[in-house]
């Protein structure tokens, strides 16, 4: 398996040509919110950055479901990517959600349940790379992180409900709602496309970074190969 | 006499290739002994038998009927002594029997026990804990437990290790018996000679494939 | 369903009785408790009526960190023997080992909870004797076993081990967390009912998915 070829080409420029797009609506297409002024128009990739970590999530979980069923590593591959482009994202849906909050509500941090369990999946990704770093052997690895995954996924709804429940109890805690704007068409047709150009770039990112995994494991096999060859022996490394 | 065959067994790790395609039998009442060097992959082979890992490909057979090895049908018929000792440092010699024969159910007395225990020389440490054994003893124990369940075949993997020259005339003294009454035996060990008077058949594990040699072919060297 | 039953007892018995002989992880549990409740009055000087609201919350995250500690060593006598072998060899399924575990480390935690509550109620003159809070606190208990023995499952099997279970796991608990003082402090305040049955639903059903996941999952963290 060679690491690039001429249908990810097409698909790098599509994805390229859909971001500049996206970005031009949001910048002159959309309408400046009468509100918030300019520092709105954050929202759309916000909330696409968001999208797509539970977008990640979602794979990761199948994924693992997968690769508990038939132990195919390449399962894991895309599973392990689909976390680190996840973790990425929802630190970018983070981040730019406190570029926001902060001139609109003067607060860097709100207790928003749609952030906490962003926030929390997080932690959960970044859990699932520390516990795949204390194994060595790739196919426990590969087992022991679906494994946690499959935890994670189920805790992920039970948490998010949660957080809503402790909302609309106490609703005088959290500034207004972070998606409680009116939207008009133009802010809608703006925020589905960019929610498209970012799923183009998610498959993109998904396909080359599972495909380096895999290169990279069939490199270290090689060495072990290598090794066999040379010491007549099994090597764990 | 029970009959343990396998066919086209494969392992790989990752890419890695362990067994390539190996076929064996067993027969009860004969000690095969498993030759290789250090990493041939003769464990995996002895874990593959006794279930406690999964092959990529190949068939098992039991007295000419496909058995898959994690299945209690095998299980409660194997009895197993590996590297580790797998004996609860907390507990005594007599506690650690009397815990894995509940988990055999098999209602073993007291009495019953401490005979056990007798058979491999621990009767005097039976009411020790198993944290003050030496590893000699702890070893013995490993052996007594293996065969609380009264197993049709017994798998081994370097058993010698850790054992005095008493021990080892025990353990020797034990594979004797079993074989006399139709134990099916398989055994890795490091030191071939101790063994090769009881041993029937000898399979050498090299580069992921498996030759079977028979005594007389296979007399390690410097052994009489 | 004899054989399961069996096998849990057998299995419980037996780490209750390694857990008497050594003490070490109920002593290390309750140390770790009662210290971190007289450090939370240094950190928090608050008024009686404040302090009675915060009870559930400080009181969990107590509960929830001397959890870990415990959790950490449930498995730590089969891995240091070597791992879960010679026990999958006698089960009757891996998903009873998770199980036995699960209650033993139930069990500890229940008397945990029952010697600090009274140290608690002494130290800040406040009755936590309140039969809602202590339902709570139970269910809590089991919920946190329920994600915690799988996790520790794997984790004690890692290198990292006991720095590895805490980020594993916190992540995870959030719901519990939650309901645990959402519904304990209903219980303390004496607010009606219907105000936070709802976390009480939520602890329940977390407990349910959680444990049945384990159950289905566990035989991959022993088995290979």
């Amino acid at each position: 398996m060679s690491f690039w070829n001429k249908k990810l080409t097409f698909l790098a420029v599509f994805a390229a040509v859909l971001l500049l797009l996206a970005f031009g609506l949001v910048l002159f297409y959309a309408p400046v919110e009468q509100n918030m002024g300019i520092v709105q128009k954050v929202f759309y990739f916000h909330v696409s950055a968001a999208w797509l970590g539970m977008l990640a999530f979602f794979v990761a979980a199948v994924c693992a479901g997968l690769f508990l069923n038939k132990a195919d590593l390449k399962a894991d591959a895309v599973a392990a990517s689909a976390v680190e482009i996840g973790l990425l994202f929802t630190a970018i849906a983070n981040f730019t959600g406190m570029l926001w909050a902060r001139p609109v509500w003067n607060t860097w941090w709100t207790w928003d349940p749609r952030l906490t369990t962003m926030t929390i999946m997080a932690f959960t990704y970044v859990a699932y790379f520390l516990l795949r770093r204390g194994i060595d052997d790739p196919t426990k690895k590969a087992r022991f992180g679906a494994i946690y995954l499959l935890v994670g996924f189920a805790s992920v709804p039970l948490t998010f409900f949660s957080a809503r429940l402790l909302r609309t109890i106490h609703p005088t805690i959290f500034g207004g709602g972070m998606g409680e704007m009116a939207m008009t068409p133009r802010m809608v047709q703006t925020m589905g496309f960019s929610i498209f150009a970012f799923t183009v770039l998610f498959v993109l990112l998904l396909i080359t970074r599972s495909r380096l995994r895999l290169l990279a494991a069939s490199l270290r096999e090689q060495e072990r190969r290598d090794d066999q060859e040379e010491f007549g022996e099994v090597t764990h490394a | 006499m029970m009959l343990f065959e396998a066919q086209g067994l494969t392992k790989t790790f990752g890419s890695l290739t362990v067994l390539n395609d190996v076929g064996f039998s067993l027969r009860g009442g004969c000690l095969t002994t498993l030759l290789g060097s250090n990493g041939a992959g003769k464990t995996t082979l002895l874990r593959l038998v006794s279930g406690l890992l999964s092959r990529d490909k190949g068939t098992f057979r039991l007295d000419g009927k496909e058995i898959q090895p994690q299945s209690p049908l095998w299980r409660q018929q194997l009895g197993v002594v590996f590297h580790k000792t797998f004996l609860y440092q907390n507990l005594t010699g007599l506690e650690n029997l009397r815990l894995f024969s509940r988990l055999y159910q098999r209602a073993y007395t007291t009495a019953e026990l401490r005979q056990k225990l007798d058979q491999v020389g621990l009767s005097r440490a039976a009411d020790r804990l198993t944290r003050a054994y030496s590893r000699g003893m702890q070893q013995r124990l490993t052996i007594a437990r293996a065969l609380l369940n009264q197993p049709h075949a017994l798998i081994l993997d370097e058993p010698f290790t850790g054992l005095d020259q008493n021990g080892s005339a025990l353990l020797l003294g034990l594979l004797e018996s079993l074989k006399k009454e139709g134990v099916l035996i398989l055994l890795t060990t490091h030191d071939p000679c101790l063994t090769h008077a009881l041993t029937d058949a000898y399979l050498r594990l090299s580069r992921a494939s498996l030759e079977a040699l028979t005594p007389s072919q296979q007399a390690p060297e410097g052994c009489r | 369903m004899r054989r399961w039953l069996d096998t849990l007892k057998t299995l419980i018995w037996k780490d209750l009785l390694q857990e008497w002989r050594g003490k070490e992880i109920l002593t290390s549990m309750l140390a770790f408790a009662i210290l971190s409740v007289f450090i939370f009055n240094y950190a928090l000087e608050l008024d009686p009526r404040q302090r009675a609201e915060l009870a559930p919350g400080i009181l969990w995250v107590v509960i929830m960190f001397s959890g870990t500690l415990g959790l950490n060593r449930s498995f730590s006598a089969e891995q240091d023997q070597g791992s879960f072998d010679a026990l999958l060899l006698a089960l009757p399924s891996p998903a009873s080992l998770w199980l036995a575990k699960q209650i033993t480390n139930f069990l500890i935690m229940l008397l945990m909870m029952a010697i600090l509550l009274p140290v608690y109620s002494l130290l800040y003159n406040q009755n936590l004797f309140i039969p809602g809070l202590i339902a709570v606190l139970i269910a809590g208990a089991w919920a946190f076993g329920a994600a915690g023995t799988l996790l520790a499952g794997m984790t004690v099997q890692t290198r990292a081990r006991d720095l590895l279970l805490p980020l594993l796991l916190f992540p995870v608990l959030m719901p519990v967390n939650m309901a645990v003082v959402k519904a304990g402090s209903g219980f303390i305040t004496a607010a009606p009912l219907d105000t936070f049955q709802v976390w009480i639903a939520a602890l329940v059903v977390y407990g349910i998915v959680m444990t049945t996941i384990s159950l289905l999952v566990f035989e991959y963290v022993i088995l290979e």
